[in-house]
């Protein structure tokens, strides 16, 4: 991976030219660059290992409580069902297992199909593309999602391989890049008074 | 005052009061006559003078004698010089009280058609202006007539104050007058120091109405949110920028534990869309 510093910043501002600058575009004249400065360096680089652990935990806690907010909202129903004989249900653990796989995969397969990212990854300002940049075809994110969720320790390769690649991202010919999500401009204060 | 004598010349100081006027006579004619004069007055004088000692030494006896012939012994009184010179006295002053009535009727309605001819040809041969800057203590008038009169009363009567401001202020640059000759910060710091303003705007100022309207006009919850929203996006910068370089640190451990001594190849392929758009993806 390249050291931030070594590569060329971009001015303040987004004032740049239109044109193209060391292999990577910068952003039109007059539209504003709301990426922080220590921070354009490194977008379109792959992620590395921290990063990318931080944004799946993000994910897995969001599964997790969606699995257990399923369990809750059973039990939720089964108390108004029967109140008189209502008894907290259990469920073995590969109820729980299969609930979270399946919430995983449907979560992990929507956000890289549709948007590139999930909110573990917009969190983190990740994105996953495919082999030429663009975002994952349906099918490949559905393999892709499925692999992760099944095997997520295989994320953990990106440390080792020499491309920040995991196994997913080898096999499917993925990549996990620095994409930070780019915010509307807010507004300033004295705009509400225009308004 | 100078006449027209000549005498005028001797004072150069003064003004040219009275205005010069040509010699009555000629002077072929002042000339025999200055003399004719002189020699009367040398013949006159021991004349004169011999006359009075004359008068004098015999003004005794020629009264007693003056005296006897008007009223000489035992002539009846009636019949004496004396009582008729009495009775002609009598009518002669009769006749001039009469008389002196009349002249003053006359003489006050030839004064009044004399006075105003006789001054008018006066003030015509006089410099009054002249005359009265040499000889009047204005300065002295000026004060008593000042400590006499209400000024300000005579004023407010007497003059049309509006008219005259109207006039002053039209044909004045007030701004460029003010600007020009008024202190204005010690005008203003004086000003202030004189002022409570806190109590100035308590008593004059809506001050509730003015913030109700100030606070209708803000939209303060979204100004809220604007906030929290800036705080959060600098934590997750912050946050975001910790994890990378902690990927850096890590990949640089694994690299050296691996022996590796080149460098990763972490560019992929295509272009981020946060360094190709301005507005977020949703």
């Amino acid at each position: 991976m390249a050291d931030v510093t070594d590569l060329p910043e971009m001015p303040e501002g987004g004032e740049a030219p239109d044109q193209e600058t060391s292999g990577r575009r910068v952003p039109k004249a007059h539209v504003p660059d709301p990426i922080p400065t220590a921070a354009r360096g490194f977008q379109g680089l792959r992620a590395g290992v921290v990063t990318r652990t931080i944004a799946g935990a993000v994910d897995y806690a969001v599964i997790t409580t969606v699995t257990v907010g399923t369990w809750v909202s059973y039990v939720v129903v089964l108390f108004l069902i029967k109140p008189i004989d209502f008894t907290l249900p259990t469920w073995p653990l590969w109820v729980f297992l299969v609930l979270g796989y399946s919430y995983m995969t449907l979560y992990l397969w929507t956000g890289w199909a549709w948007t590139g990212r999930t909110f573990g990854a917009r969190l983190m300002g990740l994105r996953v593309v495919d082999h030429r940049g663009n975002r994952l075809h349906w099918t490949v994110a559905l393999l892709r999602a499925a692999f992760c969720a099944l095997v997520p320790l295989l994320l953990w390769w990106c440390a080792i391989s020499r491309e920040n690649r995991s196994i997913p991202d080898v096999l499917l010919r993925t990549s996990v890049i620095h994409d930070w999500p780019v915010r509307a401009a807010v507004p300033a204060v004295g705009e509400h008074l225009d308004a | 005052m100078t006449s027209t004598d000549g005498t005028a010349p001797q004072q150069p100081a003064a003004l040219p009061v009275v205005r010069r006027r040509q010699p009555a006579l000629p002077a072929a004619v002042e000339a025999p006559l200055d003399v004719a004069l002189g020699a009367a007055v040398v013949v006159a004088r021991p004349v004169v003078g011999a006359a009075d000692s004359v008068v004098r030494s015999l003004a005794p006896v020629a009264q007693s004698l003056w005296a006897l012939a008007l009223r000489p012994p035992l002539v009846p009184e009636q019949l004496t010089a004396g009582h008729a010179l009495d009775r002609l006295g009598e009518r002669g002053r009769a006749v001039r009280t009469a008389a002196g009535q009349d002249v003053v009727a006359i003489s006050d309605d030839t004064l009044d058609l004399l006075v105003p001819e006789i001054l008018v040809r006066v003030l015509d041969r006089i410099d009054l202006t002249s005359l009265v800057l040499q000889r009047v203590d204005l300065e002295r008038i000026a004060s008593e007539l000042l400590d006499q009169l209400d000024l300000t009363t005579v004023v407010l009567e007497k003059v049309d104050l509006h008219a005259i401001v109207t006039k002053a202020i039209d044909e004045l640059d007030l701004t460029e007058v003010v600007l020009q000759n008024v202190d204005l910060g010690s005008v203003v710091e004086a000003a202030l120091d004189s002022m409570d303003l806190n109590e100035v705007v308590r008593t004059r100022v809506d001050v509730a109405g003015l913030a109700e309207e100030v606070i209708d006009e803000v939209d303060l919850p979204d100004i809220i949110r604007d906030s929290t929203s800036g705080v959060a996006t600098v934590v997750v910068d912050g946050a975001r920028i910790s994890a990378v370089s902690a990927d850096e640190l890590v990949n640089r451990w694994i690299d050296r534990i691996m022996l590796r001594r080149k460098a990763r190849r972490t560019d992929a392929p295509g272009e981020p869309e946060s360094m190709l758009r301005g507005g977020d993806d949703g």
